[in-house]
């Protein structure tokens, strides 16, 4: 089956609820409250868009990297694409296995160990047991945890996790593997070992997203960048070309806040 | 030693509210013990599955805000794991039943369809009841107070007989007053329930368990974002 990712005019609204607005009990006192005093109260709800029209088409071979500014819509776009996030408008059509690493430890149970977690996980990205008793070795020495795979994982370290995360995402090549920040506390050791594992997989061909602040990754492994700014496509095309935009951008916003100080 | 404890809760409840209704209320009905029995497991695993269900989408906000997973898995887990402990309750309570001396009758053999219409039943209560307290989360605690109420608006602890004749057919409107006669009716009276009794628990299972699919599924999307 052919492997693919289709954005058409996507957007994502997000509303803030407010904590104490979201029970039953305001819902009811909303109701109940004479017309005249609806003005006083204040709006409940704000909207913003998360994304806006986007639309973006990948096929196999495509190694697409996103950079963009803290709440540009980089994760947003992570989210709607593993179907987290249904978009509010336009459409999203995914084909293959996608093996979502958004944050790290996502999916993980705390409690459990990281040997249970990897079973879980793999039920998650749909990986059967058996297979996962096949690979658990490997999975152990991979992700270097041999003394610790059978503790909770709520004592692992950030890199721990980081590191037994990044294995299972990895270690049944998925269709479509995405990556937010990958390698954020990792060591130097394992970041090197997961260059070349990640760069075994950029060549087999098939889809990968990478978000990262960390521009050189971008430009090791994608083939096509896109920047988002305000949940927008503002700029796509070739990595190095689009980098340069990008550092010209940040660069501009910089020497403007100076001018402002 | 994980499950014996778990039995320790329904057992001693059973004990309890026998002791008091055997010696403090009298109600004067035959092998009370038994009455109650097959009443309460149904309700404790009623209360406990739709209790642990309404929170079960909230507690896994991690799971729903970075992974996709169909979230009729959450409530549908809490159903097994309190299946799990009603199955091990029924044989523990049956086992003590013996030892009190009560015999089982032949219209036991209908009580995997019973269980099975009820879990239907209880399914469908707590979709809606995750789906509800996600959108209001002050549900959670009208919701035990809510099963208090009902807990003592069903025959469970007293039969339905013992009220005026008047109250007893608002009674029959109950839910869990039509799921619990099943019970009754095959633990304790040992009749086989007619046609009477599972029709109207049947629909009302069926009517529940797709009302709550319905629910969960027109709103399956916006659930992450009110997380």
């Amino acid at each position: 089956m052919e492997t693919y990712i289709t954005l058409k005019n996507v957007s994502v609204r997000f509303r803030t609820y407010y904590g104490s607005s979201s029970g039953l009990k305001e819902a009811v006192m909303r109701k109940l409250r004479p017309p005249q005093w609806i003005k006083q109260i204040p709006a409940a709800k704000k909207e913003f868009w998360g994304l806006k029209g986007i639309d973006l088409d990948l096929k196999e071979g495509d190694r697409l990297g996103i950079i963009g500014r803290n709440g540009a819509g980089k994760s947003t776009l992570l989210k709607v694409i593993s179907r987290i996030y249904r978009p509010t408008e336009g459409s999203c059509g995914v084909s293959g296995r996608i093996a979502p690493l958004i944050e790290i430890g996502a999916g993980f149970n705390p409690e459990l160990s990281g040997r249970e977690n990897a079973y879980l996980n793999g039920s998650i990205l749909g990986i059967p047991r058996r297979e996962i008793n096949e690979r658990m070795n490997s999975i152990v020495r991979f992700s270097e945890l041999e003394e610790f795979i059978d503790m909770p994982i709520k004592y692992y370290s950030t890199g721990m996790n980081l590191k037994l995360a990044f294995t299972l995402a990895t270690e049944i090549p998925p269709d479509i593997l995405i990556l937010d920040e990958l390698y954020a506390g990792g060591d130097a050791a394992f970041i090197t070992k997961a260059n070349v594992r990640l760069q075994r997989f950029v060549d087999s061909s098939k889809i990968l997203i990478l978000v990262a602040h960390n521009l050189e990754y971008v430009q090791q492994f994608c083939n096509r960048v896109i920047v988002l700014d305000h949940g927008k496509i503002v700029a796509q095309g070739d990595p190095k070309a689009m980098i340069e935009k990008y550092l010209d951008f940040c660069a501009g916003n910089a020497k403007a806040f100076e001018a402002t100080a | 030693m994980g499950y014996i404890w778990s039995l320790l809760n329904p057992v001693l409840q059973l004990l309890v509210l026998t002791a008091v209704f055997s010696h403090v209320v009298r109600l004067g009905m035959r092998d009370y013990t038994l009455f109650l029995f097959s009443g309460l497991l149904a309700w404790t695993f009623f209360s406990n599955t739709v209790t642990s269900a309404s929170v079960s989408l909230l507690e896994n906000e991690n799971f729903i805000k970075k992974v996709y997973l169909p979230k009729v898995i959450f409530p549908l887990c809490k159903l097994l794991l309190c299946g799990i402990d009603f199955l091990f309750s029924l044989a523990a309570l049956s086992i003590l039943a013996i030892f009190l001396g009560f015999k089982f009758y032949a219209s036991v053999v209908l009580l995997p369809l019973a269980m099975l219409n009820f879990a239907a039943f209880v399914l469908g209560c707590s979709l809606i009841a995750s789906v509800v307290t996600v959108f209001f989360r002050d549900t959670q605690y009208l919701l035990t107070v809510f099963l208090n109420l009902l807990y003592f608006l069903t025959p469970i602890i007293y039969p339905a007989t013992a009220l005026p004749e008047s109250y007893q057919k608002w009674m029959a409107l109950n839910p869990m007053t039509i799921q619990v006669n099943l019970f009754h009716k095959i633990l304790y009276f040992g009749t086989f329930p007619t046609a009477a009794d599972w029709l109207p628990a049947i629909a009302m299972s069926a009517v529940t368990l797709f009302g709550g699919l319905a629910i969960l599924m027109s709103v399956e999307d916006e659930v992450v974002f009110r997380m």
